[in-house]
Formats: C-alpha cells, sequence, structure tokens
C-alpha cells in the first residue's frame, strides 16, 4: 500500500496545476461561507459584549418636557428596573461644513441612584468634569471625520446665542454605535453627530432645568416590554410623550441588527449556492481525472490489487483535493471576515471587536465540502474499480461514433470541424455538465453586478427621478402652509412644494409599528413616489395606503382597518381604512391624500418639510440663506444623501462585486483548465497522430479548444439570464424593510461578466495550448493510452 | 547517461523501393524510421531529402516535410474515432496540394463499401486498411509503416501487405517497413537487419515474393 500512496502523491503532483483550481473553487465556496458566518458572529458577539458592559437600555421615550418627579413614578412601574431622565437637543455646530448645516445630538450626562445606563466609553480625552458648562465629549466617527481631537474649541447654537464649548474627550456609546442622522435614518457624520454635557449644564441651556424629556429604562428580568411600554405610554402621554420604543426600533440598535441580519442572510444563502457550484465541479472534474486512469486501474487490478483498495486509493484524491480546497477556504475567509469587520467598525463603533470564527458552523460546511468531493468521485471511481483486469491488456478499441441523421449536415463542414462538433455531441452530458460550469461562473460574476447596479438604479430612481428637489427643507416643526409661499419667495428659488410628514404609530390587533404618514398632494412636480414600475405610485383618494412590507408586518390587508395613533402633541387615535398596499422600494411608510390627511387631523393645511426646485448656480446661496432662518431644523441636498446610502449599502457590495468577480475567474479557470487538459491527455494519441499526419500546431489547437470555446459560449450566453436571478436572489438578503430592490442590468454589466470569464477561459486554454505544444509524438505513439 | 539508439548508420532509400527493417526489441529500428518520418532529429549525423539538408530542421520545415512527402502506418491504426474511414482519409487529403479523392484511396484498400463506417465498426485489418488509405491519399514520395501487421492475425496482416505491394507497385511510392516479423521481409525488394543500434546487414532481396505467399 505505500506504493499505491506514493502513486497518489505523485498523480497529485502531475497534476497539481488541476488539483489547485479544483481546491481553488472549494476553496472561494467555503471563504465565501466561513467570512459571512464569522463577521456576523463577531459582530454580534461585541455588540452584545458592548451592550452588556455599558448598560444599554431596553426602552427608550422622547417627550417634550416632564417634571424630574414623574421619574419615581416610572420606577414604579412594574417590569421596571432602572430609570434614566435625560436632557436631549439637537444643535447646530458651527464648523466649516461646505454648505449644508451640521447638527450635534446633544445627550445629557447625569447621576442616576442606579448607577447609569448607555454609559459612554472614552477613547481619548477625558470624561466631563460633573458640574462643568463647557465641557462636552463628541461621537468617534464624527470627531474622526471632521479631525477634532480633545482640547478642541466647537461653536454652538443653543436657541439663537452662540456657545463656545471644549472638547474634552472623544467617546462611544451603546446608544450610538452607529449614529444615524434622524432625517435620513443613515449615517452621516459629515452633518451628524453626537455630543455628550453635564446634566445640569445642558438643561440650563435647554431650558429645562430641573425637567427632562428623553428617558431610558431597563427592565427587570422577565417583564413584558409592550405592557410596560404600553404603561410607560399612558405616563408620558399628558408631558407630550411620543411613544416609548423597545431596542428593537432604537435607530441605531436597529440598524446594527439590520446588518447581522443581512450577513446571516448573506452566510445562508450566497455561499451555499457557491458550494452547490464547487461540489458539481468536483464532481465533473474528479469523475474525469478518475475516469482517464482506467485502464490504470485495470493494469493494478491484473497485477492483484482488491477492488475495495483501489477505491479507497482514488477517494483520497478527492478527499486530499477538497482538504486542501477547505483549508485555503478557512485561510482566506478569515482573511476576508477581518476586512469585512474593518469596514463596518467605521460605522459601528463599538470599543472592542472581538473576533469569532464560528467553529461550528465552518465545520459543518467544511464537512459538506469533503462529503461533495467524495460524492462527486465515489460514481466515477465505482465505475472505473469495476473495469475487468483484461481490458489493459487489449489493445484500447476506438471509442464509439454511429451514423447519425446529422451526418449530412456535417458534410458541409471539414473533417477537423466535423470532429469538433462529434466529439461535443457524443457526450452531451459531458458538453452539458461543462456548458453549464460556465454558466454558474458567469451568473456569479455578474451576480456582484447585478447588485451594485441595481441599487446604484434604485438611488438613481429615489434621489433623481422620485426626488426632483435641489433642496429639501425640514423644518422643526409643522408649519402653516403660509411658510412653504414664503420659502417659494426666498432669492434664487424658482418653485417649492410642501409636504406634510406626521410621526403615527399604526396599531392592528395586537401589533403596532411606528412610521410615518407621507401626506401627498396631487399634481406636485418634485416629489412624486415611484412603485417598483418606476412609474408614480397610485394613491388611492380615501384611506391609508402602506409599504407592503409594512403592511405584512401589521397583518393587514386592503380593506382592513387599523387604528393610527398620531405621535405629536395633539395625541389623536383615529380609525382609518387602509386602501392598498403598495410596492414603493426604499423604507417603509404609510402614504396619504394631502387633504384627507389635513382633515383627519382637524387642521388647516400644514407643512413639515419644503421642497425647494433652485438653479444649480444657487444652490449654495439659498443653502446658506436657508440655515440662517430659526425654524429650519435641517437643510439637504437628493445628491449628498444618494452618496450616504450608497457608502451604507454600495460599499459593501463594491466589495462583495471584487470577491465575486475572483470567485468567478477561478471557477471558470477551473472548468476551462482542467477541461481542456482532460481533452489533451484522453486525445493526445489522436493529436499526435494527426501531427505526424502534418497537421500544424495551430491547427492541432483548434481541434483540442474549439470544443472548449464551444462550452465557454454557451455557458456564458446561458449564465447572463442565470446571473441576472442569482443577482435577484442575492438582492433579497438585503433587509426587505430597508430596500426592496427591482433588479436591473446594464447592457456594459452583461459585457463585463461574460469578459471576465472568457478572459479566465482564454488565460486557461493558453495555457494549455502551450503544452499541447510539447506534445512527445514519439512517446505518444509507443504507449497505446 | 547518454544512450545511443543508433549508431554509424548509413542508409538510403531509393524512389520506388521497398525495404524491410528487421530486428530484436531495441535494435533502433523504430528509431531510424522516426528518424526518416521526421518525427525525431538525429543528435549528431546527417539526413537529406530530395537534396533538401533536414538535420538540423525547424519544426516548421518538419512539419512541412512530413505534410508534403511522408505518409504513416501505425501499428495500432491510430485512426480518429470521431471520423468514418472517408473523412479520416479526407482529414489528410485536406492537406494535400493534388490529392486522391478520398473514394479512391479506399477503393485502393478495397474498403469503398465501407466508406461511411466509424472505426468502431470496423475489424483490426480494416481499420488498418483505412489507415494505408489514409496515409497513400496525398500521393506521398515515402510510406512509413511501423510493424503494419503487428496488432493483426496472419491472414488479416497478409491482406494489409498486399494492399502495401500494390501501393508500391502502382503508385511507385517508396516504402520503409519496420517489423521483428523475419518472413514479411520475402517481399520486399531490400531488407536491412538492425541489432544494437547499428546496421548488421543491408542487402537485396533477389526473390521478391507476392504478399500472398508470405506466411508466418
Amino acid at each position: 500500500m505505500r506504493t499505491l500512496r506514493k502513486k497518489l502523491l505523485r498523480d497529485l503532483w502531475r497534476l497539481r496545476y488541476q488539483c489547485l483550481t479544483i481546491a481553488m473553487v472549494v476553496g472561494c465556496g467555503i471563504a465565501s461561507f466561513v467570512a459571512a458566518v464569522s463577521s456576523a458572529a463577531s459582530v454580534k458577539v461585541s455588540r452584545d459584549a458592548f451592550y452588556a458592559d455599558a448598560r444599554f437600555a431596553d426602552v427608550f421615550a422622547h417627550l417634550e418636557r416632564a417634571p424630574r418627579a414623574l421619574l419615581d413614578r416610572i420606577r414604579e412601574l412594574p417590569g421596571v428596573a432602572t430609570v434614566e431622565g435625560r436632557v436631549v437637543g439637537d444643535f447646530r455646530l458651527m464648523l466649516d461644513s461646505d454648505s449644508e448645516p451640521v447638527v450635534a445630538h446633544f445627550v445629557s450626562i447625569g447621576l442616576s441612584p442606579e448607577g447609569r445606563l448607555n454609559e459612554t466609553r472614552i477613547l481619548a480625552g477625558r470624561q466631563v468634569e460633573p458640574g462643568s458648562a463647557d465641557e462636552i465629549l463628541l461621537s468617534a466617527t464624527f470627531a474622526e471625520t471632521w479631525g477634532i481631537q480633545p482640547g478642541a474649541h466647537v461653536n454652538v447654537v443653543i436657541d439663537g446665542r452662540l456657545a463656545k464649548l471644549q472638547v474634552v474627550g472623544i467617546a462611544m456609546s451603546p446608544e450610538f454605535v452607529s449614529a444615524t442622522a434622524p432625517r435620513t435614518g443613515l449615517p452621516d457624520p459629515w452633518h451628524f453627530g453626537i455630543a455628550w454635557m453635564d446634566e445640569g449644564a445642558l438643561a440650563r441651556a435647554a431650558g429645562l432645568v430641573g425637567a427632562f424629556n428623553d428617558v431610558a429604562i431597563q427592565l427587570a428580568v422577565g417583564a413584558d416590554e409592550q405592557q410596560t411600554i404600553a404603561r410607560i405610554d399612558s405616563l408620558l402621554e399628558p408631558y407630550g410623550g411620543l411613544g416609548a420604543i423597545g431596542r428593537s426600533d432604537q435607530s441605531s440598535s436597529k440598524l446594527v441588527d439590520q446588518k447581522i441580519g443581512q450577513l446571516e442572510r448573506m452566510a445562508r444563502s450566497l455561499p451555499l449556492v457557491f458550494l452547490g457550484v464547487a461540489a458539481f465541479l468536483l464532481h465533473v472534474l474528479l469523475s474525469r481525472i478518475v475516469g482517464a486512469q482506467r485502464e490504470q486501474i485495470a493494469t493494478l487490478k491484473a497485477l492483484g490489487y482488491r477492488t475495495r483498495e483501489l477505491a479507497s486509493h482514488f477517494l483520497q484524491f478527492a478527499v486530499v483535493i477538497s482538504a486542501a480546497g477547505v483549508a485555503l477556504g478557512w485561510a482566506l475567509g478569515d482573511v476576508a471576515a477581518r476586512a469585512i469587520l474593518t469596514q463596518y467598525a467605521y460605522y459601528f463603533r463599538l470599543p472592542t471587536y472581538y473576533f469569532r470564527f464560528d467553529v461550528r458552523a465552518v465545520f459543518g460546511a467544511s464537512v459538506v465540502a469533503l462529503a461533495a468531493g467524495v460524492a462527486g468521485t465515489f460514481s466515477a471511481v465505482r465505475n472505473a474499480v469495476s473495469v475487468p483486469p483484461a481490458e489493459a491488456m487489449r489493445p484500447e478499441a476506438p471509442a464509439r461514433y454511429r451514423a447519425s441523421r446529422l451526418d449530412a449536415t456535417f458534410a458541409l463542414f471539414r473533417p477537423v470541424a466535423r470532429m469538433v462538433i462529434r466529439d461535443a455531441l457524443r457526450r452531451p452530458w459531458r458538453l452539458l455538465l461543462s456548458s453549464l460550469s460556465i454558466a454558474f461562473a458567469t451568473a456569479v460574476v455578474l451576480a456582484g453586478t447585478v447588485m451594485s447596479d441595481s441599487i446604484d438604479e434604485v438611488l438613481r430612481l429615489e434621489f433623481e427621478v422620485s426626488h426632483a428637489e435641489a433642496i429639501t427643507v425640514t423644518l422643526d416643526d409643522s408649519r402653516p402652509w403660509r411658510a412653504v409661499f414664503a420659502a417659494a419667495h426666498l432669492p434664487g428659488v424658482r418653485y417649492a412644494e410642501g409636504e406634510r410628514q406626521v410621526p403615527v404609530r399604526l396599531h392592528a390587533s395586537h401589533r403596532a409599528r411606528t412610521t410615518a404618514i407621507l401626506g401627498q398632494s396631487h399634481g406636485g412636480d418634485l416629489h412624486h413616489v415611484l412603485d417598483r414600475d418606476r412609474r408614480p405610485l397610485w394613491l388611492p383618494p380615501e384611506g391609508l395606503a402602506l409599504s407592503r412590507p409594512l403592511g405584512d408586518s401589521l397583518g393587514v390587508r386592503a380593506g382592513d382597518e387599523v387604528e393610527v395613533e398620531v405621535l405629536e402633541l395633539d395625541r389623536r387615535h383615529l380609525r382609518v381604512r387602509v386602501a392598498a398596499l403598495v410596492d414603493d422600494f426604499l423604507g417603509v411608510a404609510a402614504y396619504m391624500d394631502a387633504h384627507e390627511l389635513a382633515r383627519l387631523l382637524g387642521e388647516s393645511p400644514r407643512a413639515n418639510v419644503i421642497l425647494l426646485s433652485v438653479d444649480a448656480a444657487d444652490v449654495d446661496a439659498v443653502t446658506a440663506r436657508l440655515m440662517a432662518l430659526p425654524r429650519v431644523a435641517a437643510v439637504t441636498r437628493p445628491s449628498v444623501d444618494r452618496g450616504l446610502v450608497w457608502a451604507e449599502e454600495g460599499d459593501v457590495f463594491v466589495v462583495l462585486q471584487l470577491v465575486l468577480a475572483v470567485f468567478a475567474s477561478a471557477i471558470a479557470v477551473g472548468v476551462v483548465y482542467n477541461n481542456a487538459r482532460i481533452a489533451l491527455e484522453l486525445r493526445s494519441r489522436d493529436l499526435a497522430t494527426m501531427r505526424i499526419l502534418g497537421f500544424t500546431r495551430g491547427e492541432l489547437a483548434f481541434v483540442l479548444l474549439s470544443e472548449q470555446a464551444i462550452q465557454v459560449v454557451i455557458g456564458v450566453i446561458a449564465g447572463l439570464p442565470l446571473g441576472r436571478a442569482l443577482g435577484g436572489l442575492t438582492l433579497r438578503t438585503i433587509d426587505q424593510e430597508l430596500l426592496r430592490i427591482p433588479v436591473s442590468v446594464t447592457s456594459s454589466s452583461y459585457v463585463g461578466g461574460a469578459s471576465v470569464v472568457l478572459l479566465a477561459a482564454l488565460a486557461s486554454a493558453v495555457v494549455v495550448r502551450r503544452q499541447s505544444d510539447r506534445l512527445d509524438l514519439v512517446a505518444v505513439l509507443k504507449a497505446r493510452d | 547517461m547518454l544512450v545511443e539508439a543508433l549508431r554509424g548508420i548509413d542508409f538510403d532509400l531509393a524512389p520506388g523501393e521497398l525495404v524491410v527493417l528487421l530486428g530484436p526489441s531495441g535494435s533502433g529500428k523504430s528509431t531510424l524510421l522516426n528518424i526518416l518520418g521526421g518525427l525525431d532529429v538525429p543528435t549528431t549525423g546527417h539526413l537529406e531529402y530530395g537534396g533538401q539538408d533536414l538535420s538540423h530542421p525547424s519544426e516548421e520545415v518538419l512539419t512541412r516535410y512530413r505534410r508534403e512527402h511522408i505518409g504513416f502506418i501505425f501499428q495500432f491504426y491510430n485512426l480518429i474515432p470521431s471520423l468514418t474511414a472517408a473523412e479520416n482519409v479526407a482529414l489528410v487529403a485536406d492537406l494535400a496540394d493534388q490529392p486522391m479523392q478520398p473514394g479512391e484511396a479506399l477503393d485502393l484498400v478495397g474498403l469503398a463499401s465501407r466508406r461511411d463506417h466509424y472505426p468502431s465498426q470496423m475489424s483490426g485489418g480494416e481499420q488498418q486498411r483505412v489507415a494505408i488509405a489514409r496515409a497513400v491519399v496525398k500521393k506521398p514520395q515515402i510510406l512509413l509503416c511501423d510493424e503494419p501487421t503487428g496488432a493483426l492475425d496472419a491472414a488479416t496482416g497478409r491482406l494489409v501487405l498486399e494492399v502495401l505491394d500494390r501501393v508500391n507497385r502502382d503508385l511507385g511510392t517508396s516504402i520503409a517497413v519496420v517489423t521483428h516479423n523475419a518472413p514479411i521481409a520475402r517481399m520486399a525488394d531490400r531488407v536491412v537487419s538492425l541489432a544494437d543500434g547499428r546496421i548488421a546487414t543491408d542487402a537485396p532481396n533477389a526473390d521478391r515474393r507476392a504478399p500472398s505467399e508470405v506466411t508466418w
């Protein structure tokens, strides 16, 4: 058996490039799985550690203003363990911004009898001195983006007055792992940051001495969150409470959850597709390698080896290759997971990223890959070891070809072309499987571009087609419609439209969701909500239209009624009929006709968002004018928001796209190189004969490689629609409440996807062509195989 | 270590001549045939065809030499399995300037009726005759045969030898046959026997017999 092991090693060495290409494919499959699983596990464990360590609250509530005495009543509610009343407020920072205002969300640092919740971790500098009136901490991402160091001073506009504050430390908090700007719901460190300040100082500045306007609550063990929230809400309602939310609805926590969910969905879907492809390739390629050794097997049997010994010999072949692939996958996956974490660490500020290599999941995937390798080889080995030993003693019978009805057609071609066509048609399964492998490779590379194309298209639709305004002005509160007319008369403004957005909580039976109703006026030009067919969304004249995932999560259909709890000072509860579920694609929202909304709210038309049409040249000047107005909370541009969404979603996909292109190239090289190499081995006799008969190397390469070319062309063509579908599947890993992306592919992506595979195939073909040039004519004729 | 397959060989092949090269395994007869056919190049020495020096040829020159002047017959026929008899012949006809019709070549080897059969549908003798048709279709000046009857029984082998004999007489093609089967020498114009890489004997055969008279 030692000799057989030597043969194994020699065969592996002789076929090292083929083995390597297969191991690469297995490795890529395992790597993508390891990367997704490990990075998800790492983010999760790091987040949980931070949340526990820094006492991240379970429930959050914002209100207008309440005396601090109310905190004791909250503390007495059943289910409440710890309560921390806080003062919060958004104030404009006077930084050297390009044009848009920079806002910091100020949070008070106080002393709670039970100890603080949402503790800040100081990364640089020191904690704010208790009682100091002019010291603040700044959130890490924001400070890094602006290059602000401890010791620096910043000017803040609080209540119309300019205050000069000293940054004494850079900090992070479990509450703002991802600091999302309230209007866009996205991290935007150029325009939004977090600042912490002494409670007394902030209360004085905000005019809330002896009062609080925000509360963080830790629940008792075993408390029911929904019931406790309801109790808190009824207590806070008279004080302008806007409805308490659980951790899962807290903006930072929600975004982190969504990202982890995306990674987990990706771990469950994409790598499985890849591993399937790898197993399939392993099957095709190993069957052929074993098949090419039929005669050796017969000879070994004639020499007295047992069938079992030979079967184990060839299965070891598969195990070694798969194991090499698995090892490669672990290493690559580890690197990729760390790269993903580094990227996430910019937006998700956790004090420590614990790297968690999910051993169980990875071990499971490795076993699957090994099993796939063995299973792939099994049928080929079984066929091969059943060869009777006498076969080795007989001259090789010519491969069987029979006359076919197509022969008349073939007469049109020269014999060399006929050889190629007949060989391809003689083994239709081989042709089909090879083409399918190439199709998968094309699909995988295209899937990556489909994702970025589709996200790009959605952003184009949202920020260029849907939003035609140059500037979006968010007011501090809803204002009478005349504010819109006033904005329209600002110098430089061509046209203005108002919108009314009402924060609401929708209730249906026991379910509730916090969202906003957008009042849409008919005949508006600047903002059209689009449906997935890219047409302006049709809104029913009466009743609510809900984004489909919102309706689904509430369990309501068109015709059902929902209870609308208005989360404004006037806390109305209304029953409204859901007129339709609509297929918009960005976020979840409720839509309503603007007049109908005003009627429901019992108000004359009001607006809290104003959309402005402005000449490109005037945008900066108009922005500056708007920023000086007292009632303006935020001035944004759709073009800037587009960049934010892209940074949030797109970056990951650009990396993924690159990874997929590498992966697809590995598949394409694996398939073409192996096929051509095996064809060269199987046909070396025919090819050498032809060389002796006078054919040139070029003519031989034509015979050898045109069959591969046929497979590649069929595969690439079939791979394009497959890639579109695979890309669509991958897009589903994005949280459906965040983005529902209609699949879209540009023609240049099709060309690009096809080119990657064609280039990989071409490179393999060139290598094999070189090898065929070195065909030893004499040696080939001496040996019979 | 250098192993010399051939040493001090001085060999001519005259137009229209049928030479049989005899010798045991390892005597160097196949190496000689390979050098004659442009498959192999001698380490030292001089090779010439029709006034053209082939001692240090380029790959291109060798390919052209094989393409234009040499026909090969192999022990195991080496037909292309995916091509029919006629197509295997046409494969080579395509390479030549003024070839025979493939049908004509098949007629010459008595297999016109099997033209549309694939190699797997033919016996060994038939396959070898197709191989001969494939070799002669381009009207080569030289036909080189490496153990042409080696894989065949005596009766079938004689059929193949008859075809070779006819090609030699009717077309005037020079033929060199390598064999370890001594009786075949009786159909030759000249018999060369090799041993240990040297020519042991080189003598004309005064009494050239028809293949039908050759037995083994």
